[in-house]
């Protein structure tokens, strides 16, 4: 058979994506990896701890049926709607800024999933039964909605983000010719022998797109089904109409705060200056203002319809909050997701990249807590049991050592594929996506990519 | 068929949580640490409440008010909507079930029930030296299904049946001896126990039983009516 | 045969629901092999000449 040619596009930093790929694995990834394994190890000692003693020894109690867990759980699956947000929703407001980000974005998605995932195994139980939820399932139950949402969401994210990364591992396969052999096997089968004919950059433009359309109907829907977990409960507060946009604003919010944080450390650790500006943290912030204020308005709507309505076990709820247990973590929370942050966008975030990602992590606490103190409180005060049995929490070391866990798995995903793959894609971000090599056939066609604006314009 | 129903006269009641005790030793209830009952993982599927009273009224009358608890029985129960594996279901007289055999531990019915009468096995059960020999061997037959008062594992969900086991029972013994199954035959063993009689059971759909005739008192209402559950357990009012 | 009925009953009796999360799991698993390698095959046909 003839040796098909190989075409790539032209990216003028192609040097600079490439460079964190190339050299060999080496000590400062060992000592990184290695950390981050010893963090999660602790955590699997303390969940093989609790599978064997049983659930009993997390903080978890009568009538607190769910903790740390699921707090967890809705702010991992919150967390992965940054990479959906960013290239689904605007690749169809075609919002160009997005380019350079989207993958570093659609990571955070690929890699926070399936921790949102592992908490709901983790609360269970009885993991041991899960395929009970195959062979009984019910589809009247919300979890059923939930787990066949989320499962959906986990695997279109895997097949977009693949979709957008072939490219460019045909690229890595062609032009990294230093990288182990067991490497180059990698990229050779992952590339699924792409050629970068420019009929194959056309479909895949127009598979993204109308991915794009599926993957944003799909966001809308996980979250808001992620919300309804509690909203379909007659539990006060949580039995609210508002639940399902606001556990969606909020996790849009936390995900695109999240995409600032780790576009900075890639920015800094693997010295993309260049091709990540800092025009596109001003971008970012301009984003982040409309969602803190959205976050605003949903915060008082809320409150404000249970304060007004005056209902007693609503009361019990809200004075929780405002005033009782969880009203350190309630008024953090408020400084945390929005007072603070808003003051450094509007004053110190422009062309400061240390301000945004000040402004992102207080905003990931927050969103962390806001979960928590959405949950939890409820819980203390049920219906009914409000006067009978007043509840508590307080989580136990198995709870925050699991956490902690996930939290560096995702951190170790993240770094691993980072030293394979190129983080920015070069594809979408090239000049041109006309082959180095024209083809003499096609080019008075020419085909959409060719036309595309250069980078950070 | 008969729609299972109880009531519970507060009036007569004198919390002496007889109900409770009974229940334990008749459904093999698991025993917690007092350290554990602290946390609030103690579990009483017939759980007697200490009501606030508010007011000088109250403090200078002196008078506690109690609420004893069993599960609702709702004819529309909120806990098995959201069961994902339908581990806990209604049958046909109206009980709603449990089974610890495909129970997978969510919790999510714990979380929807508003009345707070799903339990959850936070450890493996245990008992203490000699109370583990003395356990009530009855069990629920069937489809291999774990019900009743059938040894829980670890980290599933258990609640009061109005003892369904003892419904089996009667059934059996009234085919033993060789008459028909009467409503009467079947007692669940809070009822039984009771001291001061405040508590009846029987067939809802039996206008002439003492549950039917009791839901018509003034005096009836049903705890957290407004949320649409329909219980099937009626409380008279004191007084 | 009561059409509401049996509707309702995929709904609330245990059992359906997890042939639903795999027709839904298993659609998409489809969609994507096919849409995968038809964006893979984009300009074959030239490269044959």
């Amino acid at each position: 058979m003839r040796q098909a040619q190989v075409y790539h596009p032209d990216n003028q930093y192609e040097e600079a994506i490439l460079d964190p790929i190339k050299p060999p694995i080496n000590a400062r990834d060992l000592l990184l990896w290695g950390g981050l394994l010893v963090v999660m190890g602790i955590g699997v000692a303390a969940y093989v701890r609790q599978f064997i003693l049983g659930l009993g020894v997390t903080g978890m109690n009568r009538p607190v049926y769910w903790g740390v867990y699921i707090t967890n759980f809705v702010f991992f699956i919150g967390l992965a709607h940054s990479g959906t947000f960013i290239s689904a929703i605007l690749r169809l407001s075609g919002a160009e800024f997005r380019k350079p980000l989207a993958r570093a974005a659609e990571a955070l998605t690929l890699f926070s999933l399936p921790f949102g995932v592992a908490s709901i195994m983790i609360d269970m139980g009885r993991p041991d039964r899960v395929m009970n939820v195959i062979l009984y399932g019910r589809f009247e139950s919300p979890l059923l909605w939930d787990f066949t949402a989320v499962s959906l969401y986990l695997f279109s994210s895997v097949v977009f983000f693949y979709l957008s990364l072939l490219p460019d591992i045909a690229l890595c396969r062609d032009r990294l010719e230093d990288v182990p052999s067991w490497q180059r096997s990698m990229y050779r089968i992952l590339a699924l022998g792409w050629k970068g004919h420019p009929e194959q950059f056309h479909r895949l433009e127009r598979v993204m797109d109308g991915m794009a359309i599926f993957m944003t109907m799909l966001v809308v829907t996980v979250h808001t089904v992620v919300s309804w977990v509690f909203g379909m409960t007659i539990q006060p507060v949580w039995h609210s109409a508002l639940i399902g946009p606001f556990f969606l604003l909020g996790a849009i919010f936390s995900g695109t705060a999240a995409v600032v944080i780790v576009l900075a450390i890639l920015r800094k650790a693997y010295h993309l200056e260049d091709v990540l500006p800092v025009g596109l943290f001003n971008s970012l912030r301009k984003l982040l203002i409309v969602f803190s204020l959205g976050w605003l308005y949903m915060m008082i709507a809320e409150h404000l319809t249970l304060y007004y309505g005056n209902i007693p076990e609503e009361m019990e709820v809200f004075w929780q909050r405002f005033t009782g247990d969880f009203s350190i973590m309630f008024w953090v929370m408020t400084f945390a997701v929005f007072v603070v942050p808003i003051l450094i966008f509007i004053f110190r975030g422009k062309n400061s990249i240390a301000w945004m990602v000040t402004a992102s992590v207080l905003i990931n606490i927050g969103m962390w807590l806001e979960r928590y103190v959405v949950i939890i409180p409820t819980e203390t005060r049920p219906r009914l049991l409000y006067e009978l049995v007043q509840g508590s929490y307080t989580p136990t070391w198995t709870e925050w050592a699991i956490t902690a866990s996930l939290f560096a798995g995702m951190f170790l995903l993240y770094s691993i594929f980072t030293r394979f793959f190129p983080v920015v894609p070069l594809w979408e971000t090239a000049e041109t996506l006309e082959p180095e090599t024209a083809f003499p056939e096609k080019r008075q066609r020419g085909f959409r990519g060719a036309r595309r604006r250069r980078l950070g314009g | 068929m008969a729609k299972w129903s109880m009531v519970i006269d507060l009036d007569k009641c004198v919390a002496c949580q007889g109900c409770s005790i009974a229940c334990r030793f008749e459904n093999n209830t698991p025993v917690v640490s007092p350290e554990e009952a602290a946390l609030g993982r103690s579990i009483l599927w017939n759980e007697v409440f200490p009501l606030r009273s508010e007011g000088e009224a109250a403090i200078a009358s002196a008078q506690a008010k109690f609420l004893t608890r069993p599960c609702m029985h709702c004819e529309d129960p909120p806990c098995i909507k959201v069961c994902p594996v339908g581990a806990t279901y209604k049958d046909d007289e109206g009980i709603v079930r449990q089974n610890y055999a495909r129970c997978i531990g969510c919790r999510f019915c714990t979380v929807a029930c508003p009345y707070g009468v799903r339990y959850f096995n936070w450890y493996e059960p245990s008992w203490e030296e000699g109370m583990d020999t003395h356990l009530n061997p009855d069990r629920v037959a069937g489809r291999g299904d774990l019900e009743g008062p059938a040894i829980r594992p670890k980290g599933v969900v258990e609640k009061c049946t109005f003892c369904i086991h003892r419904h089996h029972k009667a059934i059996a013994r009234a085919e033993a001896e060789g008459r028909e199954f009467r409503n009467s035959d079947y007692t669940p063993a809070c009822v039984q126990t009771c001291t001061a009689k405040a508590r009846f059971f029987g067939d809802f759909d039996d206008p002439n039983s003492t549950v039917s005739r009791l839901s018509q008192s003034r005096r009836a209402f049903r705890l957290l009516d407004e949320a649409g559950t329909s219980p099937k357990v009626i409380y008279l009012h004191e007084g | 045969m009561d059409l509401g009925n049996l509707i309702s009953s995929l709904f609330l009796s245990p059992g359906p629901g997890g042939v639903i999360v795999i027709l839904v799991m298993g659609g998409a698993a489809t969609v994507y092999f096919f849409l995968t390698r038809w964006i893979i095959a984009g300009g074959k046909d030239e490269d044959n000449h």
